[in-house]
């Protein structure tokens, strides 16, 4: 009986703090997500009203966001100033492959973020657009 | 920055790849680099044009010649913009823009028109790399000419064709005026760069030495800046590049009048030339300029010609 008891606490204890794992999980997931698409609006804006530069306005979002997907553009942000010659598209990949990890965004979540230079260019043209 | 790490920076990936083995003293001799959609990337260099190989070498070839591609066109100018092409669209309107180092791209390509006016540059075609050199004493030769007394200078033109480096001497005249001497005293200078080319301002900021004394309008047009600088910072002297326009004529005017001296540049070869432009024509005739120094290429770029006196158009001083 005393086994039994036991062994059910187990299950139970463990179900319950699986569960609370994954429904952390996937809170921490939501909040990356929000972060992310935080992080990509305020880049809107400094890339649509204000027309700053790419490097200088992830500075300043950097900055301003306390996200943990932050890393992911701190990254492109260091790639950038690298001066590789790469592609937008190219450092984007690379950043978001490297910081991936550090963060709880999943691999569906890429391709909702892929690729940046597309909503970049977007922006161009609405910029040039007003301007 | 050195010229080599300043250029290939800007370069796409595969540019990048071919100019990083050309030699870091090579860069020096360089004028312009000229790259074409599918057309052999050329170099324009003291001693003749030239292509490019794949191994970074020299050759008169056009078979052995890197072609330039689309992409490469694309990537040069994403990496130019620091992935902005959005921040340069009033450049790209002017038809160029300027890249750390100070070196100016001109650009050509589908012009966008929108009521009878420029709007910007798409598909872009070609491009055109001039390499901004600062050589720190140009102006040498013509200084002893220039100053009146110890405390001022006279009002100066500088007179040459295109690719004669009287830009380069404008700029080293404003450093030396700016920086002063031992003898002479240094003066305060306004600068008006409407084409970021004296001062080589990226994002602002001056990348070549032109002075401790100066104060650089970058991106401005002459008239504009010239009045600006006279109210709002007190120059002693105002330099600005390639004057010539009925506009310029009424500006200068507003400087002489302020007692402020002026140093300008013109595109033309001697004085008869540029007395067949009427704007310049009447400056000279009103002695707008106490000195006009003319520039050639005889002896390479920056070859003084002849020294003119303002008043009497007659030689200061031949230097041979």
């Amino acid at each position: 009986m005393l086994i039994k008891s036991i062994g059910m606490a187990c299950i139970l204890i463990g179900a319950t703090t699986l569960g609370w794992c994954i429904d952390r999980i996937q809170l921490y997931r939501i909040e990356d997500l929000e972060g992310i698409r935080s992080i990509l609006y305020m880049l809107h804006s400094e890339v649509n009203y204000s027309i700053t530069p790419l490097p200088t306005a992830l500075r300043e979002i950097i900055d301003k966001s306390n996200s943990r997907v932050n890393c992911i553009f701190t990254r492109l942000l260091s790639l950038i100033e690298d001066k590789t010659s790469e592609s937008i598209t190219v450092l984007w990949e690379k950043a978001v492959k490297s910081e991936l990890p550090k963060t709880y965004l999943e691999e569906e979540d890429k391709k909702t973020y892929y690729p940046l230079d597309k909503p970049l260019d977007t922006w161009t043209r609405r910029c040039r657009r007003k301007t | 920055m050195y010229i080599k790490e300043s250029i290939t920076n800007s370069l796409g990936h595969r540019l990048k790849g071919i100019f990083s083995k050309v030699e870091k003293e090579d860069f020096h001799k360089i004028y312009e680099i000229r790259i074409r959609t599918n057309q052999p990337i050329i170099i324009y260099k003291e001693s003749g044009e030239c292509f490019i190989r794949s191994n970074g070498q020299y050759t008169l070839d056009r078979k052995k010649a890197v072609i330039a591609r689309d992409e490469d066109i694309k990537n040069t100018l994403e990496m130019m913009s620091n992935y902005s092409m959005y921040a340069f669209e009033e450049e790209l309107r002017q038809g160029y823009i300027t890249i750390e180092g100070g070196h100016r791209v001109g650009i050509v390509g589908k012009v966008i028109v929108e009521n009878n006016t420029i709007k910007s540059i798409r598909y872009v075609g070609a491009m055109n790399i001039r390499l901004a050199h600062e050589i720190v004493g140009a102006a040498d030769k013509i200084m002893p000419y220039i100053y009146k007394d110890n405390a001022s200078i006279y009002h100066t033109l500088l007179v040459s064709p295109p690719k004669c480096g009287k830009t380069t001497i404008l700029r080293d005249l404003i450093r030396q005026i700016s920086e002063g001497s031992a003898l002479k005293q240094g003066q305060t200078v306004g600068v008006v760069d409407e084409r970021s080319e004296i001062g080589g301002s990226y994002m602002g900021i001056p990348q070549n030495d032109i002075g401790p004394r100066t104060d650089l309008l970058d991106g401005c047009s002459k008239v504009d800046g010239m009045l600006m600088l006279l109210r709002s910072m007190s120059p002693q002297v105002i330099a600005v590049d390639e004057i010539g326009k009925k506009e310029d004529l009424y500006a200068i005017e507003e400087v002489l009048n302020a007692g402020v001296k002026i140093v300008s540049t013109v595109h033309g070869t001697n004085l008869d030339d540029i007395m067949k432009k009427p704007v310049l024509k009447e400056m000279i005739e009103k002695e707008f300029f106490q000195r006009i120094i003319c520039i050639s290429f005889r002896r390479g770029p920056g070859t003084i010609e002849e020294i003119l006196d303002g008043s009497s158009l007659k030689d200061c001083k031949v230097v041979s």
